[in-house]
């Protein structure tokens, strides 16, 4: 028996409501006019026990795994068991014991919050609910439709303050060069955090994580707020830092910041040749070693031993600069995930080489640089 | 959405700034939080929370990293050295990529205190090798000095190459945190000297 009707007519809070007070058991499937995405409902004797906005994806494995409550191996004998006829893959996870359900149902109840809060901003498309449609999931959960869909008014009242600072969902976010106060944030907003690399849209974010986008921008909107984040576009910060240094700077008497800062002696020769052992490497530079950075290449760091035949190396001329600026800060974060990982290497059962994976934009003077400054901390 | 891929890695810049990042990753409980506090010269970002796991509790822990540990330590008025430090509960494993992303390298911090502790890191290197290949070493927190014994054992279970450096720290002394930054710098500049020339 089904009960079909159009979203013009009937509204999602009107449907529930019929739902609910005659505790109907079945699935109240959505089709959107405008994208033809398919959404869903499921209820059990009148409570909501289940919900997907968007029904080509499965939301509640993807917010498991962007829990990281799910390994590897498992996932895949899950997809496996999927493949095999198993009714979803949350339920093949439960099966096999390798989630747990209290943590499980934690989640679902917020990812059905999130679906229904979602579906509620459907105006325009289809419904239809198949009584005793059977649940591939069989979660333990009673939500109460009332309370989505006054969660769900709400998150709309709430929806457009969000885009004040989170404009769409294609914005890209990186950390703030230099927020103006000690940073403070909550669990949530650290995983999140996390996640912010100047290169990743708030949608890929949502993607990673398996949430909805409400919660996700949501998130990040109160951090944008707060200045810990901002929106990552070409010179965005960093210019606003370099102008103010460049005022400084004037009545200093000095370089403005923008400019470029005349080269170090080691940094305008070029780059030595790199040869592999034991070929002993030229001096990076013809001037008598930094005094600072002698000393420490001959000290011997308690159990620090390289291989025995490797060459000693060569301290070269540098102008370091030791004292620390308090004022220079970098738009762009460390979280940076524009890279690629490097790809798979040996066991781990094998002795490892430590000299594999640099790039070649570490040079000798860059970890000088770094070996200085740490030993002048 | 931007899509500006950096040719480095390892090394982010823009305009004159350079910024690298060391990883300080470990078994949970192994000191990790506390070294990071130890050598940073911001307020340490941390994400903490109470234990709830009944196979972690410890007497003398009652919080655990949840998602990272964050410092950083300015090198010079163009360079800025980024610690960050991994939750260490396998459960977190899907942060280790995010964060091992670019780093120059990685500090294996381990609990000398329990015989365990080496057992755990077992894992986490296994991934961390298999995420970056990059120089990394060893470091035994709440401890003065390395028995030989000890380190040869060390090194069977983690089979460590003879030039992965294995060392005694104190994760709460600077001195010796900074003996252990020294040590994986020194690693990676002889790793440097150890590879042909790489591709520009």
């Amino acid at each position: 028996m089904r009960l079909d009707g159009s979203l013009e007519d009937f509204t999602l809070p009107d449907i529930l409501q019929l739902l609910t007070r005659t505790k109907k058991t079945g699935s109240l499937q959505l089709l959107a006019a405008e994208d033809e995405r398919r959404g869903l409902v499921r209820l059990a004797s009148g409570a909501v026990n289940g919900a997907s906005s968007d029904l080509r994806r499965h939301a509640l494995a993807r917010r498991l795994v962007g829990s990281g409550l799910v390994s590897d191996e498992a996932l895949t004998a899950a997809a496996g068991d999927v493949r095999a006829g198993a009714s979803s893959l949350v339920r093949a996870l439960l099966e096999r014991g390798d989630v747990d359900s209290a943590e499980v149902n934690r989640l679902a109840a917020d990812q059905v919050t999130d679906a229904v809060c979602e579906l509620l901003r459907w105006s325009t498309g289809t419904f239809s609910f198949l009584i005793g449609d059977p649940d591939p999931e069989g979660l333990d959960l009673e939500l109460s439709a009332e309370e989505l869909v006054a969660e769900g008014e709400r998150r709309m009242q709430v929806w457009p303050s969000l885009t004040t600072h989170i404009p769409s969902s294609d914005t890209v976010l990186r950390l703030a060069a230099s927020p103006a106060f000690d940073p403070s944030c909550s669990r949530e907003e650290w995983g999140l955090i996390a996640l912010v690399d100047g290169n990743r849209s708030v949608n890929e974010i949502v993607a990673l994580l398996g949430r909805s986008e409400f919660a996700v921008a949501g998130v990040l909107s109160a951090l944008v707020e707060r200045g810990l984040l901002t929106i990552s576009t070409p010179g965005a910060g960093l210019g606003d830092l370099q102008r103010r240094q460049d005022v400084i700077a004037s009545l200093e008497g000095s370089v403005p910041a923008s400019e470029p800062a005349p080269q170090p002696q080691a940094e305008s020769r070029p780059a030595p040749e790199l040869v592999p052992v034991p070929e002993p490497e030229p001096p990076l530079a013809e001037a008598e070693p930094f005094n600072e950075l002698a000393s420490l290449a001959a000290h011997q760091l308690p159990s620090f031993e390289g291989p025995p035949d490797a060459p000693a190396f060569e301290v070269p001329a540098f102008e370091v600069p030791l004292a620390r600026s308090e004022t220079v800060e970098f738009a762009e974060p460390m979280t940076d995930g524009s890279a690629a990982l490097a790809p798979a290497h040996a066991e781990s059962l094998t002795p490892q080489s430590t000299t594999l994976g640099l790039d070649s934009a570490v040079t000798k003077s860059l970890v000088l640089r770094l070996i200085a400054g740490v030993k002048g901390l | 959405m931007a899509s500006n891929k950096s040719a480095s890695r390892t090394l982010r810049r823009r305009g004159r700034g350079h910024a690298v990042k060391i990883v300080i990753t470990g078994p949970f409980g192994a000191g990790k939080t506390t070294l990071i506090r130890t050598i940073s010269e911001i307020t340490v970002l941390s994400t903490e929370r109470e234990i709830s796991a009944e196979s972690e509790a410890r007497p003398d822990k009652a919080r655990t990293t949840v998602a990272m540990d964050f410092g950083r330590i300015g090198i010079d008025s163009e360079l800025v050295l980024y610690l960050f430090g991994t939750p260490g509960q396998d459960r977190f494993e899907f942060m280790w990529e995010v964060l091992g992303e670019g780093m120059l390298g990685y500090v294996v911090l381990i609990d000398a205190d329990r015989p365990e502790s080496v057992q755990e890191a077992v894992t986490i290197l296994a991934a961390f090798r298999k995420m970056a290949p990059v120089p990394f070493v060893v470091a035994m927190n709440r401890s003065s000095s390395v028995d030989p014994d000890a380190e040869a054992g060390l090194r069977e279970v983690l089979a460590l190459d003879p030039s992965v450096p294995v060392l005694a720290c104190d994760a709460t002394d600077k001195a010796s945190v900074k003996l252990v930054l020294l040590s994986l710098l020194h690693t990676v500049l002889e790793s440097l000297d150890r590879e042909p020339a790489l591709p520009v």
